[in-house]
């Protein structure tokens, strides 16, 4: 049940939508394509589907080149962004409908098709509504027979595109360790998108992070959260600051004050990232950044202090311990506990 | 990653590659459903319409002047043209009034009204046109009504105005509704609130947001009125020079034979359509323009 | 207050006032004057008129002409919205344009361009003779000028509709094994029921109500030839009114249950018409 995807490119007019996408998702394992909008993240889940072609590249499925079958061929599971069901059907017509419209030959009687949707339904926890239609249900019930729909072709791989998209905050939030569970219990090689990093770190076993119709990194939740390779997956999965800085000689300054972090052999400018829980106040006299509290407000059983540097637009967010945070105005140093340093990102780029 | 270097085979035996004419999709039937809408459009439209075009351009310039501009045809034109602006900017404005009660006002009958304004799309121009000349001719309800004071309506050419706002009207008021709902009467309020008299809010406000609606409008009317025939031939009087408008003098040319005169005309008007309908495009592309900027 | 347009009551009176007079004037008023005519001779008259061979025969035309370019316009407007909306391809907004050109064609105009193809004095003309193959002056003719006057009604209803619902469905329906027809037959259709039927019917309203562009490949000929509404004018002329009005009561009738499901299918099915042209 592995999956490969090697040198997958797809272009749309003059826009490239991939380049040289190279992936591979292990048997059973929940992965998550992440990144902003237009990465490229949707594309790639559709051409692993079927339902986009790619340029170049091959999609193998257990060693063999599938990237010629058609997408009922595949044999996948797809669950769309918005569902997509079928409005005039009932919710167990629409879990049916990829037995009923199988050939003839190879049809399962109405009987079966009935018994094998109600099966789905109670897996899904639906049991009671297949005679309902679908704007008779909720979001969350709409994502669920969605997915009932899917598994009913028996598919080898299950996509979900923005699962959890379409979904006000409180049900995401459920949703998310239902399928989470739902999918250690059918245990499917699944491959879901999002652009939101809290859900992709939440739910998956490891994570595919996109930008630019380039993969960034692939690792698990932890390792794209605590070793980020680059800057921009630095910034992209969790809370980040970032302070431009200047490296040399295996140190780096910050206007001449020095900042404890791995150079990794960088010279020239750089920028410094660190995360709100990676930092602390100094003591009089530390070596730090100086900045002047804005802001504090209470978070999660912490203080989150809103700290501005003179000279620079992004304000610097860090998490102390409640009794320890300093008054609004006051005039602190700021000690990065864990920085990472990368070079500095062209200015466009920044804003991308 | 740990892939091993696959040489990857781009040439042939993919998927069946479509034309570069239409993007890839897993949905079938692009050539089939394509290929008909095609061929159907050219067999019933494209070809009958170019073969006019063609009949015009085989005519000399100097023919082509002479029975497309002829003093007759100049004066049908005249009229068709100057009847549609009339009743035209009659519908704008009764439009505007109607569009504003059925979307601003709730009163009992309003579906049944709503749907009434419909009436002179859904009603064969033929039963207008002898309905309307039946109530305006001499002895008719409203004719007999005006006819003392020494007003003539019908078989004359305020007739063709009269059958021209009737056909005219839903063009005005289905254009304007959806804008003026869009509105929302909360945007007068805010006008109110910021000191704007009804008149200002009217002025500044409500116009310039359904005015290109309220010009589409009035353009589709206007183009239906140049080419109405139906509605039109029973009041007009149809008196060459006169009362005569230019999709009768089509028929009438056509009934004696007169293939080159018909056909010039008919050249004029539909040149006159297109830029018509050019108008009412551009307009329509630059009010959704505005609508997302 | 001062400023909203819609409490002050007295305009509100005065806007509503003009609004009903203004539609009682032109759309009630000719719409009673047809029953009222109609009726003016007697029930038995009007009766008589509609049973007469010539209206019975001018009835059956037009019921055949509309049977016949009604569901070419159907197969037209499925397989132009089908590929219009599913697909990508240069061009499109054109494609779009060119469908919705016989609303810009003055009706006569329309007629006109299959008299000079067709006619005697036409292009083809002279072969269609050798062969006897007439279609100016005959059925033919009238269901070609009805096809080209109705040809936009159906595409314009689904473009837009279809365009809205996006691909998802169906490719959620090929995902899953259905083939292109099943898609179509089971999803599409079902989704776009509603707007087609709408289309329908303000195509069947208009191929039935035509006369500007029938009038001119008719020929008038009376008892083969004429439809309903070209037997009215001919009644008319003929000073027969009571006659005329009695049939045109009739496509008067048609123009009402038109507008009564046309409303129907608004209020309940919430379709959104493009309408007319």
């Amino acid at each position: 049940m592995s999956l490969k995807l090697a040198n997958i490119a797809k272009r749309f007019g003059a826009f490239t939508a991939l380049h040289d996408i190279n992936l591979r998702a292990r048997p059973g394992e929940f992965l998550a394509l992440l990144g902003p909008s237009g990465s490229g993240k949707t594309t790639l889940l559709r051409i692993i589907a079927g339902l986009e072609f790619p340029e170049r590249g091959t999609v193998y499925y257990e060693g063999e080149d599938i990237t010629q079958l058609s997408v009922a061929e595949r044999r996948i599971g797809f669950v769309f962004q918005q569902y997509a069901l079928f409005k005039h059907m009932t919710v167990a017509e629409n879990v049916g409908f990829g037995l009923s419209v199988r050939p003839r030959r190879e049809r399962p009687p109405r009987r079966e098709i009935k018994a094998r949707a109600q099966e789905l339904l109670d897996l899904v926890q639906l049991g009671d509504l297949g005679r309902r239609l679908p704007a008779q249900l909720s979001g969350g019930q709409r994502q669920r027979v969605a997915l009932a729909r899917a598994l009913a072709v028996d598919p080898k791989l299950l996509l979900l595109d923005e699962p959890f998209g379409a979904l006000d905050a409180k049900v995401r939030k459920e949703l998310r360790h239902w399928l989470r569970e739902f999918h250690d219990r059918v245990g499917l090689t699944s491959i879901f998108v999002t652009h939101d990093q809290e859900e992709a770190l939440e739910v998956a076993d490891r994570v595919v992070v996109m930008s630019n119709g380039a993969i960034e990194q692939i690792g698990t939740p932890a390792e794209v959260y605590d070793n980020p390779v680059n800057a921009f997956v630095f910034d992209f999965v969790g809370e980040s600051n970032c302070v431009p800085v200047v490296a040399a000689d295996g140190r780096a300054t910050f206007r001449g004050t020095p900042v404890a972090v791995d150079t990794a052999g960088l010279r020239g400018a750089g920028d410094l990232y660190f995360r709100p829980h990676a930092a602390r106040i100094g003591s009089e006299g530390e070596a730090g950044l100086p900045a002047t509290v804005a802001l504090v407000r209470p978070r999660e059983g912490r203080a989150r202090v809103e700290a501005e540097i003179a000279g620079l637009a992004d304000v610097i967010e860090l998490d102390v311990a409640p009794d320890t945070a300093p008054a609004v105005g006051a005039t602190v140093t700021i000690v990065p506990t864990r920085a990472r340093l990368f070079p500095a990102r062209e200015p466009d780029e920044a804003a991308a | 990653m740990d892939l091993p270097d696959i040489s990857v085979d781009t040439g042939g035996g993919r998927r069946p590659r479509r034309s570069s004419f239409v993007q890839p999709s897993v949905i079938p039937g692009f050539g089939l459903t394509f290929g008909f809408t095609l061929a159907w459009l050219c067999l019933i439209v494209l070809l009958p319409l170019s073969a006019l075009f063609l009949r015009a351009t085989g005519m000399s310039w100097h023919d082509f002047l002479e029975v497309g501009f002829s003093t007759r045809a100049l004066r049908a034109y005249q009229l068709s043209f100057g009847a549609s602006l009339a009743a035209g900017a009659v519908n704008t404005v009764s439009g505007l009034i109607i569009a504003w009660v059925l979307v601003r006002y709730s009163f009992p009958g309003k579906r049944l009204i709503g749907a009434l304004v419909d009436l002179p799309f859904a009603l064969p121009t033929a039963v207008a046109g002898i309905a309307l000349t039946a109530l305006y001719a001499q002895n008719g309800w409203i004719g007999g009504l005006i006819a003392p004071l020494g007003v003539k309506i019908a078989f004359t050419r305020a007739g063709v105005v009269i059958a021209l706002i009737f056909i005219g009207l839903p063009f005005v008021v289905r254009s304007v509704e959806p804008v003026l709902a869009d509105v929302g009467a909360d945007v007068e309020e805010a006008a109110a609130t910021l000191g704007a008299t009804p008149l200002q809010t009217f002025r500044r406000v409500i116009l310039p947001a359904i005015g290109p609606a309220l010009l589409t409008g009035f353009a589709l009317a206007f183009a239906r009125g140049v080419g109405e025939y139906g509605s039109v031939i029973f009041i007009a009087g149809n008196m060459p020079y006169r009362s005569e408008i230019a999709p009768l003098l089509i028929v009438t040319q056509l009934e004696q034979f007169d293939y080159a005169g018909a056909t010039a005309i008919a050249s004029v008007m539909l040149v006159a359509a297109f830029v018509v309908l050019l108008f009412v495009n551009l307009l329509q592309r630059w009010t959704r323009k505005r609508g997302v900027a | 207050m001062a400023g909203t347009l819609a409490p002050s009551r007295t305009g509100r009176v005065v806007l509503m006032v003009l609004a009903f007079a203004f539609l009682a004037l032109f759309i009630v008023a000719p719409l009673v004057a047809v029953f009222v005519e109609a009726l003016s001779k007697g029930i038995a008259t009007y009766g008589a008129a509609l049973v007469e061979p010539d209206a019975l025969s001018a009835i059956k035309l037009t019921l055949l002409v509309a049977a016949i370019s009604v569901p070419l316009n159907v197969l037209f407007g499925l397989a132009a919205s089908w590929a219009i909306t599913k697909f990508d391809f240069p061009a499109k907004n054109l494609l779009i344009t060119l469908i919705d050109l016989p609303f810009s064609v003055s009706p006569v105009v329309a007629g006109l361009i299959y008299v000079l193809l067709f006619g005697a004095q036409g292009w083809l003309g002279p072969w269609l003779e050798a062969h006897n193959v007439q279609i100016i002056f005959a059925v033919p003719g009238i269901v070609l000028a009805t096809t080209f006057i109705t040809f936009p009604f159906v595409a314009r209803e689904l473009i837009p509709l279809m365009e809205e619902q996006g691909r998802d469905d169906e490719e959620a329906a090929i995902s899953l094994g259905a083939s292109g027809w099943q898609a179509f037959r089971k999803v599409t259709l079902p989704n776009v029921r509603w707007a087609l039927l709408y289309g329908v019917l303000l195509c069947n309203a208009r191929a039935m109500g035509e006369f500007g562009a029938v009038s001119v490949v008719s020929g008038h000929i009376r008892g083969k030839t004429n439809t309903m509404p070209l037997h009215v004018e001919i009644l008319y002329n003929e000073y027969n009114f009571a006659a005329a009005f009695a049939v045109a009561s009739l496509l008067a009738l048609l123009a009402l249950a038109t507008l009564a499901l046309k409303s129907i299918l608004e209020w309940r099915y919430g379709v959104h018409g493009k309408g007319h042209p």
